[in-house]
């Protein structure tokens, strides 16, 4: 048998692997081994690709990123946001629906997590949405949705994930996620607003701007955070492992000392939940580098870029081809594994037919995201089930509605670079 | 008797947080110390940069180990969830053959390389006297550790089997939440 027969068996035993429930770490691991055999590459390389992968600097900002996100919703700074965000937004019809995300765009500013921001203020808004005269399967919806920003805006572990694989600035790529993730929040905002409308739900209230100023005070350790994250980074003080420190430096006294929320005692099970999802998170790059250097040699982009070829020419046909392979991934992959095996085999397809590299990975990365709330595997619908206790199949309905138009909102980023190439200073657009 | 299962329990129920405990903070220390150093007293500690990485192995491998504990590394499992009894059984035996036969050839080329570090009296950059493989080891007791805890799931899943129990199929990975 010739090699591309013996890599398409070996493919489609780890496809088998993965859908009776195989760990996806050990599909990939397996279908490395497989094709490592096929191709007479020695298997060596994978005992010191998986050592040395992870070797590098700027790769340590994600556990802190990771660990920064566990910090800020024990220290209680996420509630705090949580109440400014609904001071500033309950004189319209569906404040409080806004409110929960745009919550979730001040925790995704701080924390780089979809999952931590979908529990954090799903745990925190769901009971007063309920409370407020809310249909609860759409406020569990709200909270899932309101969750993908989690890692389009800064700062977002996977970003750093991609950054890492594709040898771009994590920097850059964090700046580039500022005005998607906005869009994505006011894409939401508008469904969310709509669907109160239509069905009334909701209170309206007055705005006070006494409460919102409270609410302001209340939260400036929330700000501050954003601050030092966005700041710090965007005019280049800080590099992000540097404000990934700083972030978590605060967090900790912000928590201990003045909210004093968290405890020392809690401290040990903090860490250790940072410390599982990054022994989740950090062996799938180290294992996806081995992949990337096998897809290399096996000259898996010349295939697949074929494959796009066969749609059409054209940068509009590409993109659009490489959007619907992300979009079909992620409603069965989570991010990361659609990140590590789609991310090197699209980029530089896209990258070939002009499309920036920062600018396809916020594309990329926003498709990974919308992923989050697409049946059968949302991950974020999950989270928000597992949060809310409403059941998965009855979150799916109103998630699509977001869906919609977090879609739109995909287009606009896909054929306006500016939105992602605008606010980084060294680049032209 | 006793007295001797009482460690070995300790150790089985907190090896993994103990040392993630450990890595984790001290990485994260070491970090925010060295930038605030950086920032405010306009110095650095040579190795800042290099430590910090190699604990980032500790917490990476031993949080690998965790995961299989606690059956918490990300899958696809809808069909796996609708199986019948038996199938479902039949799952668990493949994960832990698939666990431990990856993790031997993991294990058997990471020892290799600890070994090469050890002979070459590798030094970490940065310091004096910290050996490089001192970090090195992350890697295969990791996966010595991870195929521990996959055999130790199967021998409670073929516990569960035996009783006629529901296996542990549905947990999600949420990302630490």
């Amino acid at each position: 048998m010739d090699t591309s027969t013996l890599i398409g068996l070996v493919s489609i035993g780890v496809i088998i692997l993965f859908l009776i429930g195989v760990p996806i770490f050990l599909v990939i691991g397996f279908w490395v081994v497989g094709a490592s055999l096929v191709i007479d590459f020695t298997l060596a390389n994978i005992g010191v690709t998986l050592f040395e992968g992870l070797n590098f600097f700027g790769l340590l900002s994600l556990p802190l990123f990771i660990l920064t996100g566990d910090l800020i919703a024990a220290a209680g700074i996420a509630r705090r946001l949580a109440d400014f965000a609904h001071a500033c937004l309950c004189w319209m019809r569906g404040g409080l629906g806004l409110a929960t995300i745009g919550s979730c765009g001040l925790f995704a500013a701080i924390s780089g997590s979809n999952s931590a921001t979908t529990a954090t203020i799903g745990g925190i808004m769901h009971p007063l949405l309920k409370e407020d005269g809310y249909d609860s399967r759409f406020a569990a919806a709200t909270a899932a949705a309101g969750g993908t920003v989690g890692i389009i805006i800064p700062p977002s572990i996977i970003f750093i994930v991609y950054g890492f694989l594709m040898n771009l600035s994590i920097s850059d790529l964090f700046v580039a996620g500022i005005l998607p993730g906005f869009l994505m929040v006011i894409a939401m905002q508008g469904v969310c607003w709509y669907m109160c409308r239509k069905h009334n739900w909701g209170t309206v209230t007055p705005l006070v701007m006494s409460r919102v100023f409270k609410t302001a005070r209340l939260a400036y350790l929330g700000f501050f955070a954003i601050f030092i994250v966005i700041f710090g980074i965007y005019s280049g003080i800080f590099s992000p492992t540097e404000a990934a420190a700083i972030t978590v430096g605060f967090c900790l006294l912000a928590g201990l000392l003045l909210t004093r929320e968290i405890k020392w005692k809690a401290l040990p099970d903090i860490l250790l939940r940072s410390g599982q999802l990054t022994g989740m998170l950090a062996p799938m790059i180290a294992i996806s580098i081995v992949m990337q250097q096998v897809f290399g040699l096996l000259g898996a982009g010349e295939a697949v870029a074929a494959f796009v070829e066969w749609f059409g020419s054209g940068d509009t046909v590409t993109l659009l081809v490489c959007m619907g392979i992300v979009m079909a991934a992620g409603t069965i992959l989570e991010s990361l594994p659609v990140t590590v095996i789609f991310a090197p085999i699209l980029a530089p397809i896209a990258v070939a037919t002009g499309v920036d590299p920062v600018h396809f990975s916020v594309i990329f990365l926003v498709g990974a995201a919308i992923g989050f709330i697409t049946p059968p595997f949302g991950l974020n619908l999950f989270v928000a089930s597992g949060v809310t206790g409403i059941p998965y199949s009855k979150l799916v309905k109103f998630a699509l509605m977001y869906m919609i138009g977090l879609v739109i909102a995909w287009m606009i980023i896909a054929f306006i670079p500016w939105l992602s190439l605008g606010l980084i200073p060294s680049s032209a657009v | 008797m006793s007295i001797l299962m009482a460690p070995l329990r300790w150790l089985d129920d907190h090896a993994e947080r103990t040392i993630i405990l450990i890595a984790y903070s001290s990485m994260a220390l070491i970090i925010v110390y060295a930038v605030i150093q950086r920032y405010i007293f306009n110095s650095q500690i040579a190795w800042s940069s290099t430590i910090p990485i190699y604990l980032f192995l500790w917490v990476t491998w031993i949080g690998c180990a965790y995961n299989v504990k606690q059956r918490t590394h990300l899958v696809f499992n809808d069909i796996r969830l609708r199986m019948p009894y038996g199938m479902q059984f039949a799952m668990m035996w493949l994960d832990a053959i698939l666990w431990v036969s990856f993790g031997t050839m993991v294990a058997y080329f990471t020892i290799e390389q600890t070994q090469i570090a050890y002979d070459n009296f590798a030094i970490v950059g940065g310091t004096n006297d910290v050996m490089q493989w001192w970090f090195y080891l992350a890697t295969p007791v990791g996966w010595f550790l991870l195929m521990f805890r996959a055999l130790q799931n199967l021998w409670s899943d073929i516990g569960r089997y035996l009783r006629r129990e529901p296996f542990l199929v549905d947990i999600q990975s949420i990302g630490g939440d």
